[in-house]
């Protein structure tokens, strides 16, 4: 049963392996047989040099191959009709930088993508609250990720069906304050006024009776807080 | 009768344009209600999808034995009950219903990631795991024969997964009456309950629920102590008058009075809540709600401070590991200080706003769940032995010892390597008793500060 399901999977896999090695191959060491846009780069040049004039078809067949080994050959190449790094820059083609130290992307993480998100939450649930009850809001959302009860990520917690009226109606879609942010950016750092709940209401407003089986552990501003 | 003719033919166009109007308006409801529909049928199709996997490789798990297949098993496990969760948290189903599975579903991924960590050391399943596997295997037999119920109700077409908030929408003013699915998930639920707690080496695990504070000491003090105590730790700003009263306690895991603070000033008024905990009057948190102003005062100052204040709250030996500056606010993180080892777990943040160098917040409930007298630091292996374990790839900057917290709740005794590959700088801490790399954490630095990930 689980096989089936994998077969896809796993011939994409395949697919894509085959692919990698493909152009791995490509960038080192292009020989008879292989085609695509190297290729027709290098008959290109061989072509306006006079050495090849064949099709210009990204294939590398025997008439490449012959051209490539007379240009060896006049160059003072090791006639081997190939094209490997040697030729490639003979033919004043770049070359791949092959065996270099290994280069890593500096990357593009921030955290400004998850303070954005709790403060729009923060602006929909607690625009009215003090400050405090604002990061408290935001804390609740953070210990919930932690939690093993409710999803693991801010927006899986932020957009659970059903669980913020603001979200539900819209209002979270509201323009920002920088209170909100900077309540958010509290919250993110650890600051948690609630204690560790796990939920929030204003007793003021009916809200679904179970959630007073909880039990409340403190209460900032116009809202309760509760594991 | 032409007077007559025109005001009908009017009426009836109006009539038509209305009709038009709201059916159009109908088939783009019904369009929207259609694939909301279908988001939640995947989330359920692809929640039934996992937990049969989850089931069938937990069933594999209890008869693996090479260490190999037994981490490609767990890794599987791991990956496909995480999922699982995350399906279940995009169902209109309120967490109340669905809070245990999804918790069952966290702890089965995560135990199975830390067997994937022991396999990897070589060990082999204890006894006690191979119980625990059996209990989550026939849980997880448990969860699916419960989904597969509400699967053929949903496809025998009985119900729709969008009539479930509407439904809870209706049922929030009356009798607690919902679709089908809802006593569904309210069964499953119930079973769920059976499964007994899960401890382990996990974040989690039950235990971690239950960690109590190990750096509160002292004894009970008064409401009027705690306001007292908050009144003399307050960094104030010059020129304002300051009130406090107890407005009320916060029951977490550190119990703490909740003392509001009003500062009145001509042109700015503050406003504040400081926790200060019960047992032993410590600071707990402190935030500060006011307006910011354009920044005046440098990082430099602002550290110089942060560290004041540090020595204000009798926390005089710590290190600073991190800053960053947000919306006119330094933040610093420092972290403990023993045996010239720095202590992660025993962290204390101080907030300083940039416009006058006020500090406006705390936090340092971290400190007081961990700080304890710790005994003596003794690595097993030397500073050098611990770098011959670090990929060559790496070029070290810096090192020191440092005692992390795990995922598991405790603490570790390691080596901190500070190094680079090409522009990216990485904290590698080597397990100083094993030699095992016990944490590999990035950093990204940017203008405002930098992020450790």
């Amino acid at each position: 049963m689980m096989l089936r399901r994998y077969i896809p999977c796993i011939l994409v896999m395949v697919l894509v392996l085959a692919l990698c090695s493909f152009a791995l191959a490509q960038n080192q060491v292009l020989y008879w047989g292989a085609s695509g846009w190297d290729v027709s780069q290098v008959q290109q040049r061989l072509a306006s040099w006079g050495y090849y004039d064949g099709p210009i078809d990204g294939v590398f067949g025997n008439d490449t191959a012959d051209a490539i080994r007379t240009f060896q050959w006049k160059n003072g190449l090791a006639v081997d009709g190939l094209v490997g790094p040697a030729t490639m820059e003979a033919l004043g083609l770049p070359v791949a930088a092959a065996q270099e130290a290994p280069t890593v992307s500096r990357g593009a993480v921030s955290d400004r993508d998850s303070v954005t998100l709790l403060a729009r939450l923060i602006m929909g649930e607690a625009a009215d609250e003090p400050f405090e009850g604002k990061v408290a809001v935001g804390a609740v959302i953070l210990n919930r990720t932690q939690n093993a009860s409710f999803p693991h990520t801010i927006a899986g917690v932020i957009f659970q069906p059903g669980e913020f009226e603001s979200v539900e109606n819209g209002q979270v879609w509201r323009e920002l304050s920088t209170e909100a942010i900077r309540a958010a950016e509290s919250a993110v750092s650890g600051w948690d006024p609630s204690g560790g709940a796990l939920f929030f209401w204003n007793p003021a407003k009916p809200v679904s009776a179970w959630v007073w089986s909880r039990t409340i552990i403190a209460s900032i501003g116009r809202h309760v807080f509760a594991i | 009768m032409r007077f007559g003719f025109i005001p009908l033919f009017l009426t009836a166009l109006v009539a038509v344009a209305f009709a038009a109007w709201g059916y159009n308006q109908y088939v783009a409801r019904r369009s929207m209600e259609v694939s909301l529909n279908n988001r939640y049928q995947r989330a359920f199709y692809d929640l039934l999808t996992k937990t049969q996997n989850v089931e069938v490789l937990l069933g594999k798990g209890l008869v693996v034995n090479g260490r190999e297949q037994s981490s490609a098993i767990f890794a599987s496990v791991w990956q496909q009950s995480m999922m699982a969760q995350e399906d279940l948290g995009q169902l209109p189903v309120s967490p109340q219903l669905t809070g245990r599975t999804a918790k069952f579903l966290s702890q089965v991924g995560d135990y199975a990631n830390t067997l994937i960590r022991r396999a990897g050391t070589g060990a082999a399943v204890t006894r006690e795991e191979w119980d625990r596997l059996r209990n989550l295997y026939s849980q997880a037999t448990i969860l699916n024969r419960e989904l597969h119920k509400v699967e053929a109700r949903v496809a025998s077409g009985g119900a729709n997964f969008w009539e479930i908030p509407r439904a809870m929408a209706s049922s929030k003013q009356g009798a607690p009456m919902g679709p089908p699915q809802h006593a569904d998930f309210r069964s499953i639920n119930r079973e769920m309950q059976t499964y007994p707690t899960l401890v382990y080496d996990g974040p989690f695990s039950d235990h971690m629920e239950r960690k109590s504070p190990l750096g509160l000491t002292g004894p009970d003090i008064s409401a009027t102590g705690a306001r007292d105590r908050a009144l003399a730790l307050l960094d104030r700003s010059p020129g304002t008058t300051y009130s406090a009263k107890v407005t009320g306690l916060v029951r977490g895991k550190i119990q703490a009075y909740q003392v509001q603070i009003n500062g009145r000033k001509a042109g700015g008024d503050e406003r504040a809540t400081f926790l200060i905990s019960k047992k032993g009057g410590h600071p707990v948190l402190l935030v500060t709600g006011r307006k910011i102003g354009t920044p005046k005062i440098s990082m430099t100052e602002a550290q110089r401070r942060a560290e004041r204040y540090l020595t204000k709250l009798g926390l005089g030996k710590m290190r600073l590991t991190y800053s960053i500056r947000q919306n006119g606010i330094a933040t610093f993180t420092f972290a403990g200080e023993e045996q010239g080892t720095v202590i992660y777990p025993d962290l204390v943040k101080i907030a300083v706003a940039l416009d006058n160098g006020q500090v406006t917040g705390m936090e340092g409930s971290d400190y007081l769940m961990s700080h304890h007298t710790r005994a003596p630091l003794k690595p097993k292996i030397t500073l050098e032995q611990a770098r011959s374990f670090l990929s060559p790839n790496l070029k070290v900057e810096s090192s020191r010892p440092a005692v992390i917290p795990t995922d598991g709740g405790n603490e570790k005794l390691t080596y901190e390597f500070k190094s680079t590959l090409a522009a990216n700088t990485f904290l590698v801490y080597i397990d100083a008793a094993t030699g095992e790399e016990a944490k590999v954490l990035q950093l990204f630095s940017s203008p405002n500060g930098t992020l450790a990930m």
